[in-house]
């Protein structure tokens, strides 16, 4: 009896304890989830006809109005499809209710969603301050539908090598956990589950990516304006967004490094990763090392169409002269042949590319850009390889391509590929895909990158 | 004036000509007739025919076993089907015989113009001999092989060779033997060797086709009506080919040799080309530019400075969005914010 005594008093003798030690001293995680489960839901995506559920993704009430925050590619069928698709949430107690779409983020994959009806009593408080690097913070969400689940983990900071700011998160984020807040031991939101890479590596957003939003809104809806068309708002922040992009990238210091007869683009940005690979089997009568660059992380648009990816790759292929010109050429055709823009667009959100194929001469060694061969003294020891004397330009086949985005007239996918063909058993090809830009910002890199590209 | 015999075979065809100059003749199996009938349902002697006093000729049945039967007149539609034991021959009648057939014909009657030889006629002739059409099967199997050997940057092996020149050869021998034996069968002349060279010939047409589209796509990036001119090169090919099958192997005339071999072609082109016609506009993911590759040698085209194509690219970027798509998006959204004001009052109500 007395054992049992012990056995229950003694929580409750730590409980005291803590409390009178103050907020220095954490919850457990059994306390937090308890503490905080009246602010967690799962978001539903309704598909009208059938009634039944076409998505799933976690959520959690971020005011006493019953606003609920979650991430934008859980509700974009929502967004673009409304006649289609609607919203409801499930509490943790199995309350279930409709939802009505606010505002979204989709550059940070945010979305602000009001409860219909009665609000529900619990809201989870943002942070203020980010955590300390090594801190333990716990994700919440209701992965694969299985009910809702804590999974503890490490604050890692913000993930470097992107164009937009994500908390590095070592612990297992799973499907259906998308939205779901991850809290730092006081029970403040500090970022929101968004995307996993798989073995513990996940991402968040930020929490003050969604403090930003929820302050855009407070302040669209004092001045009054009803509701919020969505449309020009992703218009907007698609807008803002290549700016940003564009303008770090022409900005940055591009390093150029050499691929056969040519110094092509290497690193610009950190956020553009680059890497290289050569054919392996030296049997192969065409020897090819390629070289390329991509924009780690797109923009969510729906399920079929994403945007915002920076993409540049480079192809030095050699053979011996042995080899037949036409054979050579007919083999690099097939090589070049599944040349595709880097991101996935439908009928319904792009136009069909409008090209302009040409032959171009690119003149070689020096006679390029005085600011090129300043550059090039600046680094003597970038010099290609392959510097063979010879002064006749360089001749390719240069294609452009151009689509447009239906919904967002000024932005553009653009697509561009040269490919030399004056040498009998050698050829380079350069590419590069831009997607989600405008016409001002496409040139201006256009440019930018066919002036780096150096011939020798 | 005389009566002309003829024994007319399966085919309708005749096989065999008798004149009958004197005043009797006798029809049948046996060596003894005029007109010998190889038939087992003919009597030794079967029939006979006379000439009676006023010139004219009858037909008598001899007491046969398998009786004399009148099927037509090919001059004289009139002339109906009947058994007959004594008939007054008429010129054009046709008369079966146990199962053989024989027609009386008057040497007096007229015969059509003769008809003048088709010009292709001797293209066929010079076409027909071994000499041209193993040249022809071997220039074929040689440019496939060398088009082929072109066409790949790895090794080119021996079961690759053997491939290339088992399908060339097998091809073209199945092409002529399937109309040769057509022809057998309709016209009694196979034609194998014309049939053969004419099909090497088209393939050896097409195979120019084939390197100078390439060639032309290399120029003038046609790729989004190359397959067009593909279909139209076949439009042109396979009616010439058709009509050369049909002139050595079928019995038709020849209006309807040259409206079939048109038309029956067409339908199929006809129809691809509607397909091809009907993806032009579709949405497509691949940008439409040429991806065929050749060496400057092959290059007809004046290069132009970078700076140059790059001053004309803001163009590219005037593509007209369809006001329809947008208008459906606009009144979507603003059905979705009816909606929403509905819901709302709802709400209030409660």
């Amino acid at each position: 009896m007395s054992d049992l005594y012990t056995r229950l008093f003694s929580p409750l003798l730590a409980m005291l304890l803590w409390c009178c030690a103050g907020a220095a001293l954490a919850q457990s995680y059994e306390q937090l989830y308890s503490d905080y489960r009246g602010s967690l839901y799962q978001i539903r995506l309704i598909e009208r006809s059938s009634n039944s559920k076409a998505g799933l993704g976690s959520g959690f009430q971020i005011s006493a109005d019953g606003l609920v925050a979650t991430n934008y590619h859980v509700v974009s069928e929502a967004v673009h499809e409304p006649d289609r698709y609607s919203l409801k949430y499930l509490s943790v107690d199995g309350k279930e209710g409709d939802l009505e779409l606010l505002d979204v983020d989709v550059i940070n994959d945010l979305a602000i969603l009001r409860q219909k009806g009665e609000a529900g009593k619990d809201h989870l408080r943002l942070a203020n301050t980010p955590p300390s690097k090594g801190e333990t913070i716990v994700s919440m969400g209701n992965p694969l539908d299985l009910g809702m689940t804590i999974v503890p983990g490490t604050y890692n900071g913000i993930a470097t090598g992107s164009f937009y700011d994500r908390i590095h998160f070592s612990g297992s984020i799973n499907p259906g956990m998308s939205g779901g807040p991850v809290i730092n031991r006081n029970g403040e939101v500090v970022g929101i589950n968004v995307a996993t890479a798989g073995n513990q590596i996940s991402f968040l957003v930020p929490v003050d990516k969604l403090a930003a939003l929820l302050e855009d809104f407070k302040q669209e809806m004092s001045a009054g304006n009803g509701a919020i068309v969505l449309q020009p708002v992703i218009n907007r922040q698609l807008l803002k967004n290549q700016q940003r992009i564009i303008d770090q990238i022409l900005g940055a210091d591009w390093q150029l490094r050499p691929l056969g007869d040519a110094l092509v683009v290497g690193e610009i940005v950190p956020a553009i990763q680059c890497w290289g690979n050569s054919t392996d089997d030296e049997d192969e009568p065409i020897q090819q090392v390629a070289k390329g660059c991509t924009g780690q992380d797109v923009v969510y648009l729906s399920e079929s169409f994403d945007t915002g990816r920076v993409e540049y790759e480079f192809f030095w292929l050699e053979s011996n002269d042995k080899l037949a010109p036409s054979r050579f050429y007919s083999g690099y055709a097939d090589e070049m042949s599944g040349f595709y823009p880097g991101n996935s667009a439908g009928e319904d959100d792009v136009t069909n590319f409008n090209c302009k194929q040409q032959f171009t001469t690119h003149p070689r060694d020096g006679a390029g850009d005085k600011e090129q061969d300043a550059e090039a003294g600046a680094e003597p020891a970038q010099k290609p390889p392959k510097a063979n004397g010879n002064s006749d330009p360089a001749i390719a086949r240069t294609s452009i391509c151009v689509r447009r985005y239906k919904e967002f007239p000024e932005l553009y996918d653009v697509f561009y590929v040269s490919l030399t063909v004056d040498q009998a058993n050698r050829a380079l090809v350069s590419h590069f895909t831009l997607s989600g830009f405008t016409k001002e910002s496409a040139s201006a890199f256009t440019e930018k990158f066919v002036s780096e590209i150096q011939w020798h | 004036m005389a009566l002309i015999i003829e024994e007319i075979n399966r085919a309708h065809r005749v096989s065999n000509r008798y004149r009958l100059d004197g005043d009797r003749a006798t029809l049948g199996r046996c060596y003894d007739n005029a007109v010998m009938l190889e038939d087992p349902h003919v009597d030794p002697v079967h029939a006979e025919v006379v000439r009676d006093e006023d010139g004219c000729y009858v037909l008598r049945d001899l007491d046969s076993l398998n009786g004399v039967r009148l099927v037509r007149n090919f001059r004289d539609k009139s002339v109906k089907p009947a058994t007959v034991r004594e008939h007054h021959i008429q010129c054009g009648d046709e008369i079966q015989l146990g199962k053989s057939r024989v027609r009386f014909i008057d040497t007096e009657m007229s015969v059509a113009p003769a008809i003048p030889l088709h010009s292709a006629e001797t293209v066929f002739d010079r076409l027909a001999t071994p000499l041209v059409a193993t040249v022809l099967c071997l220039l074929v199997a040689g440019l496939s092989l060398w088009l082929a050997w072109l066409g790949t940057s790895s090794e080119f092996k021996w079961t690759g060779v053997v491939k290339v020149l088992t399908d060339v050869i097998i091809g073209l021998l199945v092409y002529a033997a399937a109309w040769a034996f057509i022809g057998k069968v309709v016209k009694h002349e196979a034609h194998f060797l014309p049939h053969l060279s004419i099909a090497a010939a088209a393939a050896l047409v097409y195979a120019a086709w084939q390197w100078f589209g390439g060639l032309l796509n290399f120029n003038f990036n046609l790729q989004q009506i190359l397959p067009l001119l593909n279909i139209l090169v076949l439009a042109v090919l396979l009616p010439v080919m058709l009509w050369c099958a049909a002139y050595l192997a079928l019995n038709i005339a020849p209006h309807w040799r040259f409206l079939g071999s048109i038309l029956i072609p067409w339908s199929f082109l006809g129809f691809a080309a509607a397909v091809e016609i009907g993806n032009m506009g579709e949405f497509s993911e691949s940008p439409p530019v040429s991806r065929e590759l050749k060496y400057k040698g092959f290059l007809f085209r004046r290069p132009v400075p970078l700076e140059e194509f790059l001053a004309d690219a803001p163009e590219l970027f005037d593509i007209p969005i369809e006001e329809d798509t947008k208008k459906g998006k606009k009144k979507s959204a603003k059905k979705h914010a009816d909606e929403e004001a509905a819901s709302d009052e709802e709400i209030h109500g409660e």
